[in-house]
Order: C-alpha cells, then sequence, then structure tokens
C-alpha cells in the first residue's frame, strides 16, 4: 500500500500538545514545591529572602546557613529520591508489563536496605552515633552503595526468573516481592538482634527513610546516578512503548527485548540501590506516581516517563515538607507520610485488577 | 522473487516443530500456512522474521540473508502482526505510529506522523485517531494491528490467525483489506489460517503443514479432497463457487460413520 506524506494531522497535533502543556506545568510546579519546602520549617523564610539567598544576596547568615547547610539539601535530595524512585517505577511497570511494579512492592527496596545495613554493620563501612536523627555516617559511601546494589541485583534476578515463567500474573511477582521482603526484613531484624544499642538505632534508619539525612556528597552521587538512569529510561522510551504492546510486537518492531528488559531492570536496581543505601526505604512513591500521570495523560512512554519523573520529585518534595509541617517543630521521616498515602492506592490497583 | 525459505529447522526444547521447510513467495502474493491445531503455523510465521530463532536454513528477503542481520533491520522488510493486540492506555493513532519504530532515531518526525495520518485515510480509521486503544472493538483492534505493520512500510505483512476473534462482517473487511494492500503494491502476504474457505477465496497460494513438514504447497490447484482428507483427517466435498474452491465437509451418518 503506498503511503503519501500528506498534511499533519491538526486534532493529534493538539492532543499532543496539550500533553506538553502537562509537563511544562509539571515542572513549573516542581520548581514551586523547590521553593516552598525550602521556605517553610521550624524557621519560616519568605520567598523574596529564599530567592535573595540563593542568589547570593543574603541579608541574614542565619538564613544562609539554613537554606545553604539544611533546608536546599534536603529539598533537592528529596525531588532526587522523587524522580529516582518515580522513573524506576515507571520503567519497572513497562519492563514487566506489571501496573503494580515498583522498587518497593517487588521487595528491591528492602533487598537494598538489607545490603546497606550489612555493609555498615559487618563490613564497617558506616559510623554509628546514638543521636536519634542523624544515627549513621555513612564513610564509604561506594562499597555500601556497592553492597546495596548487589542486593537489589539478587532481588531483581529473582524477580526476573518469576517473570520469566509462564503465566507468572502480576500478582504473583507482587506476592514473589512480599516473599522477598519479609527476607530481607528477616535478615535486618538478624543483624538488629545482635546489634548493641548505638547500632540498633542506626539499623532502623534504614526502615525510615527520610531525605533529611543527606548532605551535599551524598546529594550529588544520587543526582549523578539518577540524571543519567532519567536519561537512559527516556531514550528508551520507544521501546518501553513498543515492550507495552507485547513482546512478539516490540521483536517485530526490532526491539532487542531480552536486552532492553535485562539493562533497564539493571538500571533500576542501581537508582534503587543508591537512594536506599542514603535515605533508607521510602515506600510506595515508585508506585504511585506513574499512576498519577497514566491517569492524566495515559500510558504513551513519550510522556509518562518524563511526566513520572516530574511527578516523583512533586510528590516527595510536598511530601517532605508536610512531614516538617504536621508535628513541627519535629520532624517525621517522609516514609512513613508516603506509606500512608501509597498503601490505599495500592490497595486500589489491586482491587481494580493488575493486567492493563 | 520476494522470499525464498530453503531447509528451515525449528525446535523447542529438543523437541522438533518442523524441519526441512522450503518455499518461495512472490511479491503481489498473498499465501496461507493451513494444517490442524499444534502443527507449528504460527511458529512458522515467528522463525521468518526471527521472533523466534530457527536452528537452520535460510531466509532470503529480495535476495538478502535475513538470518544474521540486525533486528532492526528484518523490522523494515518484514512487519509482523501478532494473533492478540494489547490494549494499554494509548489512542489509535499513537498505537498506529508505534510502527514507525524501525524508522525512528530519535523521535518522531512530521514524515513519520503524516504516513500514519495517510495511512489511517487508506484504511478509513480517522474517526478512531483519537480514541483509546482500550475503547475499541475485536476488529477496530485487529485494524489498528495492521495499520501499524503497514506504516512499518515492509516488503512483507505477516499475520498470525487475523480473523479468528471477528465476527464475518469484520473478517470479511480485514481479508478485503489485505487484498487491497496487495493489490498492485510491492508488497506480500503470508498469514496463518484456520478458516480454509476464507483461505481459499482470498490467498494465491498455499502451505499445508502436517508431522513437522510441508506436506503441499501451491495454488488453487493444489486442493483436493485427498488432501484434505491426509492433513486434516476428515472427509471433504469441493465445489466451485464464483471461480473459488469451497471445502464443504461429509456429514456424519447416525452411526458415526462419515
Amino acid at each position: 500500500m503506498h503511503l503519501n506524506e500528506s498534511e499533519l494531522p491538526e486534532g493529534y497535533l493538539n492532543y499532543v500538545w496539550k500533553k506538553m502543556i502537562f509537563l511544562i506545568g509539571s515542572l513549573l510546579f516542581l520548581i514551586f514545591s523547590i521553593a516552598f519546602s525550602v521556605s517553610v520549617g521550624a524557621v519560616n523564610i519568605p520567598l523574596p529572602e529564599v530567592f535573595k539567598v540563593l542568589i547570593g544576596n543574603a541579608q541574614s547568615s542565619t538564613w544562609h546557613t539554613i537554606i545553604w547547610n539544611i533546608r536546599l539539601p534536603q529539598a533537592l535530595t528529596g525531588v532526587a529520591a522523587g524522580i529516582g524512585l518515580g522513573v524506576a517505577g515507571v520503567a519497572m511497570q513497562s519492563i514487566l508489563r506489571n501496573p503494580l511494579a515498583s522498587p518497593f512492592t517487588l521487595g528491591i527496596s528492602n533487598a537494598g536496605a538489607f545490603g546497606a545495613a550489612f555493609s555498615v554493620m559487618i563490613l564497617g563501612t558506616g559510623t554509628m552515633r546514638s543521636r536519634a536523627m542523624d544515627a549513621i555516617v555513612i564513610n564509604n559511601p561506594y562499597t555500601t552503595t556497592i553492597v546495596a546494589f548487589i542486593f537489589c541485583l539478587l532481588a531483581t534476578a529473582f524477580i526476573l526468573g518469576i517473570a520469566h515463567m509462564k503465566k507468572a500474573s502480576p500478582e504473583v511477582m507482587i506476592l514473589a516481592g512480599v516473599a522477598l521482603s519479609s527476607l530481607f526484613t528477616a535478615g535486618t531484624m538478624f543483624l538488629q538482634f545482635f546489634a548493641d544499642d548505638v547500632q540498633l538505632a542506626a539499623v532502623v534508619f534504614w526502615s525510615f527513610g527520610d531525605v533529611a539525612r543527606a548532605d551535599w556528597r551524598e546529594l550529588s552521587i544520587i543526582s549523578i546516578v539518577v540524571i543519567l538512569a532519567a536519561i537512559y529510561f527516556f531514550i528508551n522510551r520507544w521501546n518501553y512503548n513498543a515492550i507495552d504492546a507485547g513482546d512478539d510486537t516490540a521483536l517485530g518492531l526490532g526491539v532487542d527485548v531480552t536486552r532492553i528488559r535485562l539493562i533497564g531492570m539493571i538500571v533500576s536496581s542501581l537508582v534503587t540501590a543508591v537512594i536506599v543505601a542514603f535515605l533508607g526505604v521510602i515506600g510506595f512513591v515508585g508506585l504511585v506516581c506513574p499512576h498519577i500521570v497514566r491517569i492524566l495523560i495515559g500510558d504513551d512512554n513519550r510522556f509518562l516517563i518524563p511526566g513520572s519523573i516530574l511527578m516523583g520529585g512533586i510528590l516527595l518534595s510536598l511530601s517532605d515538607t508536610a512531614a516538617r509541617l504536621i508535628v513541627a517543630p519535629h520532624v517525621l521521616p517522609v516514609a512513613i507520610l508516603t506509606a500512608f498515602m501509597g498503601a490505599p492506592i495500592f490497595i486500589f490497583l489491586l482491587i481494580k485488577g493488575g493486567r492493563r | 522473487m520476494m522470499l525464498e525459505i530453503s531447509n528451515l529447522k525449528f525446535s523447542y526444547k529438543n523437541k522438533e516443530i518442523f524441519n526441512q521447510i522450503d518455499f518461495n513467495l512472490e511479491s503481489n502474493e498473498i499465501l496461507s500456512i493451513l494444517g490442524p491445531n499444534g502443527v507449528g503455523k504460527t511458529t512458522l510465521l515467528k522463525c521468518i522474521n526471527r521472533i523466534l530463532r530457527p536452528q537452520g536454513g535460510s531466509i532470503l528477503v529480495e535476495n538478502q540473508d535475513i538470518m544474521n542481520i540486525k533486528r532492526i533491520e528484518i523490522a523494515k522488510k518484514l512487519g509482523y502482526v501478532p494473533q492478540r493486540n494489547e490494549t494499554v492506555r494509548i489512542t489509535v493513532f499513537d498505537a498506529i505510529l508505534l510502527g514507525r519504530k524501525p524508522h525512528i532515531k530519535w523521535d518522531v518526525s512530521n514524515k513519520d506522523i503524516s504516513l500514519v495520518n495517510s495511512a489511517m485515510k487508506k484504511l478509513n480509521m480517522e474517526d478512531l485517531s483519537l480514541r483509546y486503544l482500550d475503547e475499541l472493538s475485536g476488529g477496530e483492534l485487529q485494524k489498528v494491528g495492521i495499520a501499524r505493520a503497514i506504516v512499518q512500510e515492509p516488503k512483507i505483512l505477516l499475520l498470525d490467525e487475523p480473523t479468528s476473534s471477528l465476527d464475518l462482517k469484520n473478517q470479511q473487511e480485514i481479508l478485503y483489506l489485505l487484498s487491497e494492500i496487495v493489490d498492485g503494491h510491492d508488497v506480500s502476504v503470508i498469514m496463518t489460517m484456520h478458516d480454509i474457505n476464507s483461505a481459499l477465496r482470498f490467498s494465491d497460494k498455499f502451505i499445508f503443514l502436517k508431522g513437522g513438514m510441508i506436506d503441499s504447497v501451491g495454488g488453487h490447484d493444489i486442493i483436493t479432497p485427498k488432501l484434505i482428507k491426509e492433513v486434516y483427517g476428515v472427509d471433504v466435498y469441493i465445489k466451485e463457487h464464483d471461480g473459488y474452491p469451497f471445502v464443504i465437509p461429509v456429514g456424519r451418518k447416525n452411526n458415526g460413520a462419515y
């Protein structure tokens, strides 16, 4: 059938433009939520002052210290972690063709948490302190991350094995994830049982994921990994669209499905490992963000991947701000808040039915 | 010659599905792969574009052996339409646009978008353009799969049971559509079929598979009651109507015998 190059369909172009507007709007909202997050807390700093401090025109040295040493790294860590979890979640959902997939629901986060705890306690890559908020300092972030990554990969290999089995429904994969989570949580509890008081406080660290812990050095490691991963996933958006259409269709369209799947899972695991090693387990962000975006603009990965990236940043940034305000002057770990929000949505998705 | 297949072999976990598959296909031909359930029709179809990798043999598309070229290069020559299309929440237009995947470098170009637009016009699908896949009927979904393969601009379209889950009207529509696609264009079609009479009506060439081999290959002249009995184990009459042969099973007698 001979196809002519005819005029462009206006309806479709408008439709694409609407999605672009959604993404641009989300980006602006993300920038606003970062500014808001830096501005509020135990000391409220008005937004104009925040901008003055950021452009190096600070009126007060206290505000300068608060913003540059505490608020800004925390806000940016929240955004980076949210982006990482959001993009890992959307990639896993596409790669495994499972709407319930995410680093947390597949047990990969808990595997990473065990790996990090193992590294710090047994291999001595961290220093423990008995302060409640800042119980641990990771002296050797690379070893800790690598050990966390190895355990994430173990969990990933197991999940891929399950996915490879014929008739492994999305629910079966998630149940396997529950089993993995239990296994690695038990491992972490085992470490806790033999820990002294100080170590115990430290290991609990990983069960309450929190973005307040990271300093600039840790933030840069997280950011580099997250940005590279986000670029990788965005480059592969058409491959994921093809995989969404079914393995045979994807192969017929020239996509090397096995390779794309394997590399995608390894990259998602790395992102998860880095976030978990520094911040602890933050559940449900990776699951929920892609679904919010799916409802708003559909399943097309060209828009879904950047949408989930932005939504992850927004959601974690806002959650972290809320966690600081709800019981002020105390600060809740953000993972508690994401779990409260995420669990009901997870149950809703389960009831709605697994298969897309 | 559009396609030359020789000595094709495929085994699945040490179980031989077929060996010694040889056939040719000219441009503008529609070929149907026929045979009983489980004989390997779909497997053969998937081997032709290496969705499944054959263990031996050669597949020449316009004299180029595709056994050792990159998958993306195969995708520019052979389009594949599976039996069932997944229904993710993307629009019909985007689903068809996915067919440009082998030609996309960084992102879709205006040329890709206008080709999809042109294909949708030719298939009378413009009204569906912004509908989501999960809102479509089986026939509409099948048309999306075919449209996607067409914008891939392949030399050969491979279709797995294109009419299996469709009602009579949609079956007719899809089969006439395939005839139009090959008619006067530099394209051929290979499809697996259960419905032998539709295959006879719309195809130029037939392959009958039996026991891992090609039992017969040829045009309408090879269709005989003996062949059908040999392949399907069923006694039939063959009647001619409108210039095409029709296969009519001999009814069972009351005692269960034919």
